[in-house]
């Protein structure tokens, strides 16, 4: 069997952004300047976080991979004007199986979406996009059992 | 009582409506009915997205559900498209159940991301199965028949769709204007207000995302009718996407904002369509980046959508005035003899973590008393309140409240024992009428639901509610400001429009929150009075109150907490000279 270069860079990219956004979230001012906007706007900004770039800073990194994301799987696929439409969708699907706070377990999620869709492209073709974001309702259920409500004050 | 104004403006539209397809030529007519099937959908949104606040990209799926049903059920079995009805509104409650009860709970992302999951799955489910005839969709769909009329073209059509939209639009409008509706109109502000006062706010919110379901669901079922075909294009994703468009273009808060968002958008999609190309020069759908541009415009500039623009040109009505008409008092709950024992706290510990907020903490209190809980700021007074509120659990002890246990109920099951309360931080809801918002204290006292209410049964009810409210606001002194929005009204104001609300669910134990915070002298004095006045008639009180001229002059007995213990108890003349006390709050005396 051989691999393509172009699947190991894919592979190997995927890898080092994790390690990347892991190093930036975790050891960062910057990256945790962002999460302590994301845990209480109002805290972040008493102590000198500008809200607005911690969202311009996030957006426009998440914008970033999404384009190298692109520019990865371009010579790999066949790309309509509409491909990212559905890709992002269904990056949705990864990243809420990671709770949107893990990167590895989005990484994780993020091949079993890939996984059941090949497979189910292969044994029931017409059905892949149902059972990849049907996929998502057992996820849902699982997370809404455990986790809690916490209600907010809205000060 | 209408301003003539809008009275005339709305005879206005409904005679134009009904003289439109006699005068219109076939192609706006059809427009028309295309225009009245998107505003039912997003009627629906207009509930469940801008009342409610609750995204939804999905509608579109439900839209299909209703139309495939009619459609597989009248060609392929030969049942009668009125029954169809029936079955494609049962098959939507089932399903639109089963998502929100898996997906209604989830906060933040989650819920609006799992409508775009179940939305897609739909779609593609409905091109690929078989039996609904793949992505060519199914043809041959018969023509509905009323009352021996055959409605087979788009101008008799016109008026069924046209009826059953305005009908729609006025049960939302009477749902809303409803004590369901009250509730309706706090889910926005979190659950923990709506909650307190018995309101199962998890239940409201799979109401309302089956009431837009089945509005999706009836416009579909019009939809298949009246084209007598489907297929799977027109109940995609970004079909589902336009809709919340919609709503939110004509004004999400406001049930007109429904048709107004429909028709712009519908009528601006034509026009761009039309005129693009010329433009250009160049055919391809062009449409679709002018809409994200003006989408984009109109969140930066206009988030609550065009309705409020075309309200400023039309001159304000006056509103509502004076207080609602007399009627019949509400039943009160026997209130307990003075003296009973009436709440016990028993060793109630609440943890966070490592932080012992309330710890061991025991105390009781008689019916007809008033019991002060002061304590340094961080004592853990409020932490109590939502223990014996069931805002939230306690870790270990028991509360006992006329020897029922409390600990382990939820808050809405507590307020039904006659416990009533009001918060540090005010929860209102602002851009409603401080009547309106009183009633809500008073959801347990009615028991008319959502057909009730949209189909105006509930009149008698409401009027007893309305004027209930009034009365509980004349007595806490704002009778003058019944139909002020109470986001208006200051702060100190705010909190007394609290013990209103808390007085309409028939308290026989009040927990006050801080309620002298932000009022001046004067209002205190009046605050003093009311609450004497309500310990006169059999309404106990326990207060938390950081003004200590208030507290000493007011209550019977004092708990006093520091560090989530208690310091000392007894009455303000003993506490007032108890060294412990003074040391907690003066840090020690010299």
């Amino acid at each position: 069997m051989t691999v393509p270069a172009q699947s190991l860079f894919v592979v190997g990219a995927s890898l080092a952004i994790i390690v990347a956004l892991y190093l930036f979230f975790g050891r960062s001012v910057y990256g945790k300047a962002l999460r302590a906007t994301a845990v209480n706007r109002v805290g972040a900004r008493i102590v000198g976080i500008s809200a607005t770039f911690a969202g311009k800073l996030c957006f426009g990194l998440a914008t970033l991979m999404a384009a190298v994301s692109g520019m990865l799987i371009a010579p790999v696929t066949t790309i309509y004007y509409d491909t990212g439409f559905l890709v992002g969708l269904k990056a949705f699907v990864g990243a809420i199986i990671g709770a949107l706070v893990s990167y590895p377990i989005a990484a994780a999620g993020a091949l079993l979406v890939g996984l059941l869709e090949s497979f189910s492209s292969f044994w029931a073709s017409g059905f892949k996009e149902v059972i990849v974001f049907t996929l998502i309702i057992p996820v849902l259920l699982w997370r809404s059992l455990t986790s809690q409500v916490i209600e907010e004050e809205d000060e | 009582m209408k301003p003539p104004v809008a009275l005339v403006a709305g005879a206005t539209a409904l005679a134009l409506i009904a003289i439109a397809p006699a005068v219109l030529p076939d192609f706006y007519v059809t427009l028309l009915n295309y225009i009245a099937l998107s505003s039912m959908v997003s009627l629906g949104l207009v509930l469940l997205t801008g009342v409610g606040g609750l995204t939804s990209f999905g509608q579109a799926a439900f839209v299909g559900l209703g139309a495939y049903t009619t459609a597989v059920l009248t060609t392929k079995y030969g049942v009668s498209p009125w029954f169809t009805l029936a079955i494609g509104l049962a098959i939507t409650t089932a399903v639109a159940l089963f998502l929100g009860f898996l997906t209604l709970r989830l906060s933040g992302h989650y819920l609006p991301l799992s409508t775009i999951a179940w939305g897609i799955s739909l779609y593609f489910l409905f091109g690929n199965l078989e039996v609904l005839g793949g992505q060519t969709g199914l043809s041959g769909l018969p023509a509905l028949e009323l009352a021996g009329l055959k409605l087979d073209s788009g101008g008799s059509f016109y008026y069924l769709i046209w009826v059953v939209l305005l009908l729609s639009m006025l049960g939302v409008r009477n749902l809303l204007d409803s004590r369901v509706g009250r509730a309706i109109r706090a889910l926005k502000r979190g659950s923990l207000m709506a909650e307190a006062f018995g309101v199962d706010t998890a239940r409201v919110k799979v109401v309302i995302f089956l009431i837009a379901a089945l509005l999706a669901a009836l416009s579909g079922w019009l939809y298949a009718h009246l084209l007598r075909f489907v297929n799977p294009s027109p109940f995609g994703i970004n079909i589902g996407i336009e809709y919340l468009f919609m709503a939110v273009i004509g004004g999400a808060s406001q049930v007109w904002g429904a048709i107004v968002g429909a028709g712009l958008l519908t009528l601006l999609k034509e026009w761009l369509q039309d005129w693009l190309p010329k433009i250009l020069g160049n055919s391809g759908n062009f449409e679709m980046i002018v809409f994200g541009v003006l989408m984009v415009l109109l969140l930066q500039r206009a988030r609550d959508g065009v309705l409020p623009m075309f309200e400023r040109l039309i001159p304000a009505g006056t509103g509502p005035v004076g207080p609602p008409a007399p009627a019949a008092a509400l039943l009160n709950r026997p209130r307990p003899e003075a003296g009973e024992l009436l709440l016990e706290v028993r060793k109630a510990e609440k943890r966070f973590g490592g932080l012992v907020a309330v710890n061991e903490l025991s105390f009781s209190m008689r019916s007809g008393e008033i019991l002060g809980l002061i304590g340094p700021n961080g004592a853990g007074k409020s932490t109590m309140f939502n223990l014996i509120t069931g805002v939230l659990p306690t870790t270990s002890g028991e509360i006992q409240f006329r020897g029922q246990r409390l600990d382990g109920l939820a808050s809405r099951e507590i307020v039904r024992f006659g416990i009533a309360r009001t918060f540090q931080h005010v929860h209102l809801i602002p851009n409603m009428s401080v009547l309106d918002n009183v009633a809500l204290g008073a959801h347990l006292r009615g028991t008319h639901g959502v057909l009730a209410a949209a189909m105006r049964n509930n009149r008698r009810e409401e009027a007893r509610l309305r004027f209930e409210a009034a009365r509980q606001l004349e007595r806490v002194g704002l009778g003058n400001h019944l139909h002020d929005q109470a986001g208006s009204l200051p702060l100190g104001q705010q909190r007394i429009l609290e013990i209103a609300r808390a007085l309409c669910a028939d308290p026989v134990l009040l927990l006050l929150d801080e309620p002298g915070a932000g009022l001046r002298y004067m209002e205190k004095e009046a605050l003093a009075g009311l609450l004497r006045k309500l310990r006169s008639e059999g309404i106990s009180v326990l207060l938390v109150e950081h003004d200590m001229d208030l507290v000493m002059n007011l209550v019977d007995r004092l708990v006093v907490m520091e560090f989530g213990q208690k310091l000392a108890e007894g009455v303000p003349s003993a506490i007032q000279a108890d060294p412990r006390v003074l040391e907690a709050y003066l840090g020690g005396v010299a």
